[in-house]
């Protein structure tokens, strides 16, 4: 816990009483509030430097009830401050899940993912927090208990809150319950992982989009992240590819098979991951790409391209900048990168990036990270590089709805939605 | 909102020099064509229909309705099902069928750029051939456009496996009710920001007009197995569906249909039902060659258990083809019975389907109302469809009764009272059966920052305030539906209101 941090009172409701009280007198004294659950993702969007002169900490972790499992429906109304782990064992033991990969599953709490609109490699197969919130509780910045969806699959009664709480940061609201679409739990899990040798990456990813086989994740590797994640690196290899399966167990089997047939032809050697290791996989890349599991002398950004830019956008990369790291979702066009210092020194000030990005008619770069002077780690976001249009309605959102600017002021929006 | 202006002379000159003379529908029988949509018990004529082509077309009609004032509404091929595109309290219907282009489709990428007056099954057509397809796939798919979909978040057969519209809908392109022009999202993943394109999807068109829409793109199923499960009762057949469910199996589609909906849909497509069934169950599984039978037989074997006189597996594509045509036809088929229909739209919890079914029979029997239920079972998501002769006002009257009925009971059961349809104007006093008068004030905010005089798409979806009951005029029948209890429409106070 950081020191900006450690001088804000905490308040841990445990009641929708609570919080609603708690929200309101913030209100009323025009108290910031900065919703926390295990404080894993803490810092994500927020402008630096986190020193603000008053706010309190709202710890959601006593709100970590199931409010109802109906299992043979395959949902779940869960309250929002529940681990990932809690839930995943609940789910588990009537053979479901929710298929979202997290860094740290037993300190992500669902609030926290569904603002920060977590997901990782199993993405690709199965989507996103998007596609699994039927409907949503939270406190809205007057103290007032707001409802959203419902708790059955299917529903477009109401504007989709969901959605508008997902990915904003908590800037919205404070979520307190959901409820969940859940998926079939498959216990049989098989990661295949091919070394790219001489083959053009564009070539492999391209054969990986039209395989026979049906995918949960397409994962990109550099040697670096290989030897992070205790993945063999064939000598030769330039890349590394995971492909992730679940299903049932003789369909998964064929899959293997099949893909170890297709990368056969074009002479891409591919070998089955370990199953122990097989299960971590996506948890552990999702910690490679954690604020938290990067150096605190590295820089982390995030660039998003097509799939199809992507081969060369990872080769370009490479070539420019040997020492950084590499992993993608190769399915998605997005990838994760790491410099060795600060964002400032990769080439004329990230310049020499933004020049590499111009070849494509679509990308996006978001600075996740960058080391500092001062403090020990410092992660500057600035405004996301979302066009002026869409900027200015949910800046106007954001005063509709937060007009104190209530809730975790300074992330996304800057400061008094001036940003 | 604020108070409307009527339409001038000027406006009308103005719309004819942006979108052209002959786009712009001004007589008075060119304009009844748009009196309602698929939801027929309310009807407005809208003071003028605009067709415009382009983006740049609809962004100078919208920019004139807003210096003008005056309200205006969006509408796709009209096939709403819940009154969404009438033109209540008047204004200027901007109708956006022109705009078919498919502009852009990436196959590599899995994506594609339409217009919102494609058609949705244009869009399918398009891309076979290519492995991919665009999942949504709504009964009226033939017909309803890509930017309709988008304003319900529209559903259909398929989307027990393959989600609803918002799940597959990565962009939009938007006009501002003043005029102004927006994107959302767009063919890159995680945009950054607030989900703004998945707040407009499902938006009822109430904050602005799609005018544009990055659709995800679906890999076809390498295979597929489609039966057909005939019951002899509709408690087992309903009953079999959460059974299915809740063995943890999701398959690609479970459709119902009742008695009335088959012998209906047998006369007009001979498919070869029998016509002595109480119920039948079509059940789709799609995925890889590998394992598709052994979840095949697990659904036959369920059925089974549940008491189905027999389970057959399409045998071949037109035979699949065939059947799917008798379900996503079958309220046309149901035109052979009564001139008129009102299909309802609730949701209910799976294992609540038998509960609602034989409520259903009770309600159709109080009421001295027909009705047949064709459904997507898999998703809870039930069609009542109400017959009636609209020209019998008495018959009119048990029909908003009985479907009242039917929605409450869906609330009250854990449901919701549209999976796919949306609230339009049919369903806008249930609100505050759902939701509380923060919530709905929340959403007030949040359409309000969009459209803050209120003149785009008025009147749908959100209550306006108050909970009078007000009386429906009827223009074509005379009729007058006096109600004493809910659903009453605000046709009439909105015409006082403006």
């Amino acid at each position: 816990m950081t020191p900006a941090i450690e001088q804000l009172a905490r308040h841990r409701p445990k009641s929708w009483e609570d919080l609603l009280l708690l929200v309101h007198t913030a209100h009323e004294l025009q108290t910031p509030l900065f919703p926390v659950g295990a404080e894993s993702a803490f810092f994500t969007g927020r402008q630096l430097p986190f020193a603000p002169l008053k706010g309190m900490l709202v710890d959601m972790t006593a709100f970590d009830r199931i409010i109802d499992y109906p299992a043979e429906e395959m949902t779940v109304t869960v309250q929002a401050g529940i681990t990932k782990a809690t839930l995943d064992r609940i789910l588990a033991t009537k053979g479901q899940q929710l298929p979202i990969d997290v860094a740290d599953p037993d300190r992500a709490t669902l609030g926290g993912m569904i603002a920060c609109n977590a997901s990782g490699p199993r993405r690709f197969g199965y989507g996103t927090l998007r596609d699994y919130l039927l409907g949503i509780d939270f406190a809205s910045a007057e103290g007032e208990r707001i409802h959203g969806g419902g708790r059955v699959v299917k529903n477009v009664a109401g504007y989709d809150l969901m959605r508008l709480q997902i990915g904003a940061l908590g800037t919205l609201g404070l979520i307190a319950e959901v409820t969940l679409k859940l998926q079939p739990l498959f216990p049989d899990r098989r990661a295949l992982w091919i070394a790219n040798t001489d083959l053009p990456l564009a070539e492999c990813l391209d054969a990986l989009n039209e395989t026979a086989t049906r995918p949960v994740a397409i994962e990109l590797v550099d040697h670096a992240a290989a030897t992070t994640l205790e993945l063999p690196w064939p000598r030769d290899s330039s890349w590394g590819v995971l492909v992730y399966f679940e299903a049932p167990c003789d369909t998964n089997q064929w899959q293997a098979e099949q893909l170890v047939q297709e990368m056969k032809s074009l002479s891409l050697p591919t070998t089955v991951i370990e199953p122990s290791l097989a299960a971590t996989l996506p948890q552990r890349l999702c910690a490679w790409r954690d604020l938290e599991g990067t150096a605190d002398n590295d820089s982390l950004v995030k660039v998003t391209v097509l799939p199809s830019d992507l081969p060369s956008l990872a080769n370009g990369i490479k070539e420019r900048w040997p020492q950084a790291e590499l992993t993608a979702h190769a399915g998605n066009g997005i990838a994760w990168v790491k410099f060795p210092g600060c964002w400032e020194n990769v080439g004329d000030d990230g310049k020499d990036f933004s020049r590499l990005l111009a070849r494509y008619e679509h990308s996006r770069i978001e600075i996740l990270r960058t080391p500092g002077s001062g403090e020990p780690k410092q992660f500057p976001t600035g405004r996301p590089c979302i066009p002026p249009p869409a900027w200015k309605m949910m800046k106007e959102l954001k005063r509709s709805l937060d007009p104190s600017d209530l809730f975790n002021p300074r992330t996304l929006f800057g400061s008094s939605v001036d940003g | 909102m604020t108070s409307a202006a009527a339409l001038t002379p000027s406006l009308v000159q103005s719309l004819q020099k942006i979108v052209g003379a002959s786009h712009v529908l001004t007589t008075a029988g060119d304009r009844l064509v748009y009196e309602c949509d698929a939801f027929t018990i309310e009807r407005q004529v809208p003071d003028v229909v605009v067709l415009p082509r382009t983006t740049d077309e609809v962004v100078r009609v919208v920019q004139c309705c807003h210096e003008a004032g005056i309200p205006f509404v969006p509408r796709g091929a009209g096939t709403s099902l819940a009154g969404g595109t009438i033109a209540l309290g008047g204004g200027v219907l901007i109708t956006l069928t022109r705009m078919r282009d498919i502009e852009k489709i990436d196959l590599r990428n899995r994506y594609a750029i339409v217009q919102p007056g494609v058609i949705n099954l244009t869009l399918t057509a398009a891309l076979a051939g290519t492995g991919l397809h665009f999942a949504p796939d709504p009964s009226s798919q033939g017909a309803c456009t890509i930017g309709g979909n988008v304003a319900t978040n529209s559903g259909g057969p398929h989307t027990l496996k393959y989600g609803v519209t918002v799940n597959h809908v990565i962009g939009v392109e938007m006009v501002l009710p003043d005029g102004s022009l927006v994107q959302f999202g767009g063919p890159l993943a995680d945009s950054p920001g607030l989900d703004l394109t998945g707040l407009v999807v499902g938006g009822e068109g109430t904050f602005g007009i799609v005018t544009r829409v990055w659709v995800r793109l679906t890999r076809n199923p390498p295979a597929v197995r489609t039966m057909l499960a005939i019951f002899d009762s509709a408690a087992d057949c309903s009953e079999t569906i959460s059974a299915i469910i809740g063995r943890g199996i999701v398959p690609a589609a479970l459709e119902m249909m009742d008695e009335l909906v088959l012998r209906a849909v047998e006369e007009a497509f001979h498919f070869g039902f029998p016509l002595d069934a109480k119920a039948a169950l079509i059940m789709e599984v799609d995925g890889l060659e590998q394992g598709i039978d052994a979840q095949a037989d697990a659904i036959r074997d369920i059925a089974l258990e549940h008491h189905a006189r027999s389970v057959k597996l399409a045998a071949d594509d037109e035979e699949r083809m065939l059947l799917w045509k008798c379900r996503k036809k079958a309220f046309g088929a149901l035109g052979r019975i009564c001139p008129s229909y009102c299909c309802q739209d609730g949701v209910v919890p799976r294992s609540k389907i038998p509960q609602m079914l034989a409520f259903i029979e009770e309600v159709s029997q109080r009421h001295d109302v027909l009705i047949g239920n064709v459904f997507h079972a898999g998703d809870g998501n039930l069609h009542p469809i109400l017959l009636f002769d609209e020209r019998d006002k008495g018959q009119v009257e048990r029909v908003l009764a009985a479907s009242h009925e039917i929605l409450a009971q869906c609330i009250a059961l854990g449901g919701s009272v549209t999976g796919e349809h949306g609230i339009g104007i049919e369903k806008i006093d249930f609100m505050s059966k759902l939701f509380s008068r923060q919530d709905i004030a929340w959403m007030q905010r949040i359409r309000t920052t969009f459209n803050p005089s209120g003149r785009c798409n008025p009147h749908k979806l959100l209550p306006s305030g108050g909970h009078c009951v007000e009386t429906s005029g009827h223009p074509t029948t005379g009729a007058q539906a006096a109600a004493p209890s809910p659903p009453a429409t605000k046709l009439a106070a909105i015409r006082r209101a403006t």
